[in-house]
């Protein structure tokens, strides 16, 4: 007879804590990382120049159609043939930064297609410079209208971190393993876990629903945004 | 060079992978489409449910799902799960979250007008589902549903992890075996160049029926 | 707002009436039955720890476990069929079902044996550490026992508590399995790493010169073979098996056969 009994779990929970702040370290990090690399892969993939978007459709595509554990392996046991031997953190995080880069990439590139030509004109009219042109008209726009699959994309990184555990990062999954591996009580250990992962995902859906109604209420207000 | 043998290992493996992937979309369609439905059921309690079912699985990653089901659902139900089974059950569960939210846009692309026009012909409302709204929807479905496919495909490389051996595991064995010789790093290139191809071509299949779509309306 | 907390509360609700009905199983299984009539039996093995058991070219298995399984099947007069089991694998397989016995440098402990059984021991071994041989500065466990040193294993074996408390100062990296952490000490990425001594053996033979063993036995282990719990005869058969093979001679040849040595007599030492 299976008892069902979360007791059990309450010595681990201390463990627990660190697995949860691991997860979150590299999720957190791996996700702004792929922001910022993301624009700039977009604006790479929409530049004049060929061979720079060919640069950048081979990276979106390859990466993209890659699994991350297989992305994982590679730069973990691949790169140290070159005498690359990166620690397991930044081998993590670098393969979850790859990887939600290419997603991120995708989710600007519409995002700068979608604002309309108009603007670009309209404010080179006016005399502005590219990087005003940018700063003010542009990024605010392409950031509101991708800020939905930005969220999913965020909720994509926490999911990635759970294989994390192959780069020996004792994330929450690694717990997991672990602390099933401990005292056997896999189920209640799968419960908890699954908790802390819907937990984490939720609290971001939140975050973004809140934080969406407060950015888009103060621009259909016509404030300066 | 040494990995010429292990070829047909690899043919194997890329078979099983895709094998598995399309077992598991074909299940994950049948679910999906039961929740994308009820997704747009007038009845709130219908939405509702079906809307925490989607929820659920796409606020836990795969991996969590694969465990709980290779070796949870087994300790729950007492049944043997081989890993493919564990493997086809989990992905399944996965994709129908995806497949629903496809259905789901499929069934609410088409023009209320349609329905409208039907029933006012005199149709019964399950005679209008049947043969005007979801022939037109399924239509609507197919570029979707190949990128679910291919999310699937991708997943299925977590099935490693408990030891099927799909196209992951059958790379890192055969990293195992000639690790004396060259390392790992030639074997993992070959995986990721396979999947990378495999996955390409097929999300490229789903562009051009996007765009035979697009063309036939 | 209200709608997530409606999900939320009615995810816990179900979560709950999956745990109430999990009023699971507790039949009595009769295993012997179920092989005979079946006419497989399920072993759960490993993949990665030469000599015991490998991953031939050919997709088939091979090893001294592998053996010692197939001349089970042969007794009992049905098949064998292998499977790979990870760590934690292991447990769980006997535990739902999955495999009929476990062999897979399986060390019988009290905590385990609470979930699982164990037969007598087939193989008595301790954990030892190694580490590459070009590292001429590691001599001996106390120069593994710094801050700056990391060991490796994989994880859901009996390293995860025995070397923490063999060397409590250095870090601990845990990967995925043997072929993983092999590599990774291979690369440097470790410094050193944990297994028990026939294992290890097992990888100096197929890597002369590579590797450097420290002195010293960190734990005694005896390997036995895992059964389910709650089916005594099933045990008491397996058993008999063991003590049949330990005795008769039949685990010297085959020792000899796998680990090109003479096999250690195993004592009862208190």
């Amino acid at each position: 007879m299976y008892n069902f009994n979360l007791f059990f779990i309450f010595p681990y929970l201390d463990s627990l804590q660190w697995a949860i702040w691991n997860t979150l370290q590299i999720s957190v990090t791996a996700t702004f990382l792929s922001i910022i690399f993301g624009v700039l892969m977009a604006l790479v993939r929409l530049s004049n120049y060929k061979y720079l978007r060919l640069c950048g459709v081979c990276y979106v595509e390859v990466v993209r159609n890659m699994p991350m554990v297989v992305l994982l392996y590679l730069i973990f046991f691949g790169l140290p043939s070159f005498g690359i031997v990166l620690s397991g953190y930044i081998s993590g995080l670098t393969a979850l930064t790859m990887n939600s880069t290419a997603f991120m990439t995708e989710i600007f590139r519409s995002g700068f297609m979608a604002v309309s030509k108009g603007q670009f004109e309209a404010a080179r009219a006016q005399g502005m410079t590219n990087t005003q042109l940018y700063r003010f008209i542009i990024l605010p726009q392409v950031f509101r209208i991708s800020y939905a699959s930005l969220g999913n994309q965020i909720i994509g990184v926490i999911m990635g971190s759970s294989i994390m555990m192959i780069a020996t990062i004792e994330e929450v999954t690694a717990w997991m393993f672990n602390t099933g591996s401990i005292n056997f009580r896999y189920f209640e250990v799968f419960f908890v876990g699954g908790l802390v992962y819907f937990v984490l995902c939720q609290t971001v859906n939140l975050v973004r629903n809140a934080l969406g109604k407060i950015i888009f209420k103060t621009a259909a207000a016509g404030g300066p945004w | 060079m040494i990995l010429i043998d292990y070829s047909f290992l690899l043919i194997r493996g890329l078979g099983i992978t895709l094998w598995i992937s399309w077992v598991a979309l074909l299940l994950a369609a049948l679910i999906g489409a039961l929740i994308g439905l009820g997704r747009t059921s007038k009845r709130w309690s219908i939405r509702f449910l079906t809307g925490v079912y989607a929820e659920f699985f796409r606020s836990i990653p795969v991996l969590v799902t694969l465990f709980f089901v290779y070796y949870g659902l087994t300790l729950l139900t007492g049944i043997n799960l081989s890993t493919f089974v564990a493997a086809t059950i989990a992905l399944a569960l996965e994709g129908s979250a995806m497949m629903s939210e496809v259905v789901r846009g499929g069934l609410q692309s088409i023009a209320k007008g349609q329905r409208e026009a039907a029933l006012s012909t005199g149709m019964k409302a399950w005679q209008v589902e049947l043969f005007i709204v979801w022939p037109q929807a399924i239509r609507v479905m197919i570029p979707p549903a190949v990128g679910v496919y291919v999310s699937t495909l991708k997943a299925s490389s977590l099935a490693s992890v408990i030891g099927y051996v799909e196209l992951t595991k059958t790379g890192l064995l055969i990293r195992e075996s000639v690790r004396g010789h060259s390392g790992s790093l030639l074997i993992l290139v070959v995986i990721a160049t396979i999947y990378v191809i495999i996955n390409f071509a097929i999300s490229r299949l789903g562009a051009m029926l996007e765009e035979r779509n697009n063309f036939v309306n | 707002m209200k709608n997530y907390i409606l999900k939320l509360s009615s995810m816990i609700a179900a979560s709950a009436l999956v745990i109430a009905t999990s009023a699971a199983f507790a039949e009595q299984r009769d295993i012997l039955k179920e092989v005979t009539d079946r006419g497989v039996i399920h072993i759960a093995t490993a993949s990665d720890v030469p000599p015991y058991s490998t991953l031939g070219a050919n997709g088939e298995l091979q090893g001294f476990d592998i053996d010692m399984g197939k001349m089970i099947a042969a007794e009992l007069g049905v098949k064998p069929e292998f499977s790979i089991v990870d760590g934690p694998g292991r447990i769980t397989a006997l535990q739902t079902g999955k495999a009929d016995i476990v062999i897979q440098d399986f060390t019988a402990n009290f905590k385990r044996s609470q979930s699982v059984s164990f037969t007598d021991p087939y193989v008595v071994v301790g954990m030892v550490f190694f580490t590459l041989a070009k590292r001429t500065e590691i001599k001996t466990l106390d120069d593994l026992n710094k801050e700056s040193m990391k060991i490796g294993f994989g994880r859901g074996g009996s390293q995860e508590t025995l070397v923490p408390a063999a060397a409590p100062k250095a870090s601990i990296v845990k990967f995925a399995g043997m072929a993983d952490t092999m590599e990774a000490l291979d690369s440097g990425r470790i410094d050193a790493t944990a297994i028990d001594n026939i294992a290890a053996a097992g990888f100096y033979a197929g890597n002369p010169g590579k590797y450097k063993e420290l002195p010293g036995r960190y734990s005694r282990e005896d390997i036995a073979i895992g059964v389910p719990k709650g089916d005594f005869q099933w045990w008491l058969l397996i058993n008999s098996w063991v003590r049949d093979f330990n005795l008769s001679g039949k685990n010297d040849a085959l020792y000899k056969k796998w680990f090109n040595a003479e096999r250690p007599k195993i004592f009862e030492v208190y």
